[in-house]
């Protein structure tokens, strides 16, 4: 009875997610398209950046979170633990190529390059390059009851690359400049521009505890079939003896 | 006059989520399916044992 | 003080092993020759380009002879199951990894020096007026490098496709020692006082410091079974 009651809350609380993501991302659109002013010197395509610059702060943090869930998946060995770590690293992944996807979309007609190795642009593929390899050794790791600790020792180690990689990248480029796009975020938003951008990240923010928790349920119910899989061979065990 | 960029880098962002989170719905039933197959048999095999 | 002598015994046990074949150091140092071969044919450095290019060719080899060795390390205990021999006994992990990873150092760094020596004589460079600050750049670099793909090669050991994962694991985590490496080799190769390119040694010396602790720390975590 308590089960059912657990399932029942947990199945309402994800329905007013939903509810809550759908019309905040509807608020969203309606501030991204209709409210912010056109920008002076890009035009109408500058409006990629409401959906772009988020998209990248959701897909850091969804690794920020990747790792602190893979130090408490390694600390307290709790599957619950592991499960956020997965479900991060699939969420995040998903982000970080919508960041990869918009971001030459806006820059091509802009500044007229699609792409440049700078600092921001190159740590964000890297960032890229860390969700796609967490995500293959989750799936080709020989004894699935290790992977979840070998990929915890994975993530932590590139969640603490991360940052070396973003300097050192910095360094390299005082010394090889090359084009800038997107010169600074702040540099020069209007007050319009800051509250859509800002209300852009709240609606991303909640798509992406929307997704995390269906990958979690996905996860749980994973965890369940394992769980009968084990009871149906115990069983089929004792009617072979008996 | 609508500015193809713009539609395109949109159109491709929703499509990733929308990809992602379709792919999530249908390894759910998948996954719904076997755990109703597997519950039908343990119950059977329990009632005949 | 027992650590040190487990250190010892990996690392003199990973020596004879390779010694008995040599088949890894050998495939280590031809690889790297190719990797100097081919690039003649993609940039054929006229004698102004050469100091421009060279330091990344050699980078370029150095990574892929790494890739192979570092897949030695932990394909041969794989093989065997002496895996799980190694994470039963009563050992300090950390003294395995270190010991791997002296190992690998000793095998990249021969490779190294073979890919040094044949870039030195199809590209007529000489590195001898520069070989003390050279040695201790590379040596740096391939440290940082080795400290990262002695773990990965042992996280990779249990996938399949495990040579395909450690490249995949490796070179976004090694990407500040290829930025660093590279700088430094090229400022050190062009003579330049050492003011010049000293940040880039510190970054090296930092990612090191940093690696070596982290790996140390989570190597346990890689062994247990």
């Amino acid at each position: 009875m308590a089960d059912r009651l657990k399932i029942m809350t947990q199945k309402f609380s994800q329905s007013i997610l939903l509810i809550i993501t759908t019309a905040w991302l509807l608020v969203a659109t309606y501030l991204i398209f209709l409210y912010a002013p056109q920008e002076m010197t890009m035009g109408e395509v500058q409006r990629i950046f409401y959906i772009h610059v988020p998209a990248a702060w959701t897909a850091f943090l969804a690794y920020f979170i990747l790792f602190g869930a893979s130090v408490a998946y390694l600390w307290k060995r709790s599957p619950g633990a592991d499960a956020l770590a997965q479900a991060c690293g699939e969420v995040g992944f998903t982000f970080c190529t919508v960041v990869l996807v918009t971001g030459p979309l806006w820059a091509k007609p802009v500044w007229g390059i699609w792409w440049t190795w700078d600092a921001r642009l190159t740590s964000t593929f890297v960032l890229w390059l860390l969700f796609v390899s967490y995500l293959m050794l989750r799936s080709y790791v020989l004894n699935p009851g290790r992977a979840a600790t070998l990929a915890a020792v994975v993530a932590i180690m590139g969640f603490v690359d991360v940052p070396i990689v973003y300097m050192s990248i910095r360094w390299w480029r005082t010394q090889h400049p090359q084009p800038v796009i997107a010169g600074g975020e702040g540099s020069g938003l209007d007050a319009s521009m800051w509250v859509t951008l800002l209300v852009s990240w709240g609606a991303l923010l909640c798509l992406y505890a929307f997704l995390v928790r269906e990958r979690l349920a996905l996860a749980a119910r994973q965890r369940e079939l394992s769980a009968l899989r084990r009871e149906w061979s115990a069983t089929a065990a004792k009617e072979e003896r008996g | 006059m609508v500015n193809h960029y713009l539609v395109g880098a949109f159109s491709l962002a929703w499509l990733a989520f929308g990809v992602y989170a379709w792919s999530l719905s249908r390894r759910q039933e998948r996954l719904k399916q076997e755990l109703d197959e597997l519950k039908k048999r343990l119950e059977s095999s329990g009632s005949a044992a | 003080m027992r650590n040190l002598k487990i250190i010892w015994a990996i690392f003199a046990k990973d020596l004879r092993l390779e010694w008995r074949h040599r088949e890894t150091l050998a495939s280590m140092c031809v690889f790297g020759l190719l990797v100097v071969f081919i690039f003649n044919f993609a940039f054929e450095p006229a004698r102004e380009e050469t100091l421009r290019l060279l330091p990344g060719l050699l980078w370029i080899a150095f990574a892929f002879a790494g890739i192979l060795g570092f897949n030695r390390a932990f394909a041969a205990e794989r093989e065997n199951s002496s895996l799980e021999g190694l994470t039963l006994a009563p050992v300090d992990p950390g003294a395995i990894y270190v010991g791997k990873l002296l190992a690998n150092l000793l095998f990249l760094g021969i490779a190294e020096a073979v890919i040094v020596f044949a870039a030195s004589l199809w590209y007529n460079f000489s590195f001898l007026p520069v070989l003390g600050r050279f040695v201790l750049v590379v040596f740096l670099g391939t440290l940082g490098y080795a400290a990262v793909g002695t773990v990965f090669g042992a996280v990779s050991a249990n996938t399949r496709m495990r040579e395909v994962m450690l490249p995949v694991l490796q070179f976004p985590v090694a990407v500040p020692i290829f930025i660093g490496a590279i700088e430094a080799t090229t400022g050190v190769l062009r003579g330049e006082p050492l003011s010049v390119y000293a940040g880039w040694v510190n970054l090296l010396a930092g990612f090191c410091v940093v690696f070596l602790v982290l790996s140390y720390l989570l190597f346990e975590y890689v062994l247990e079974e």
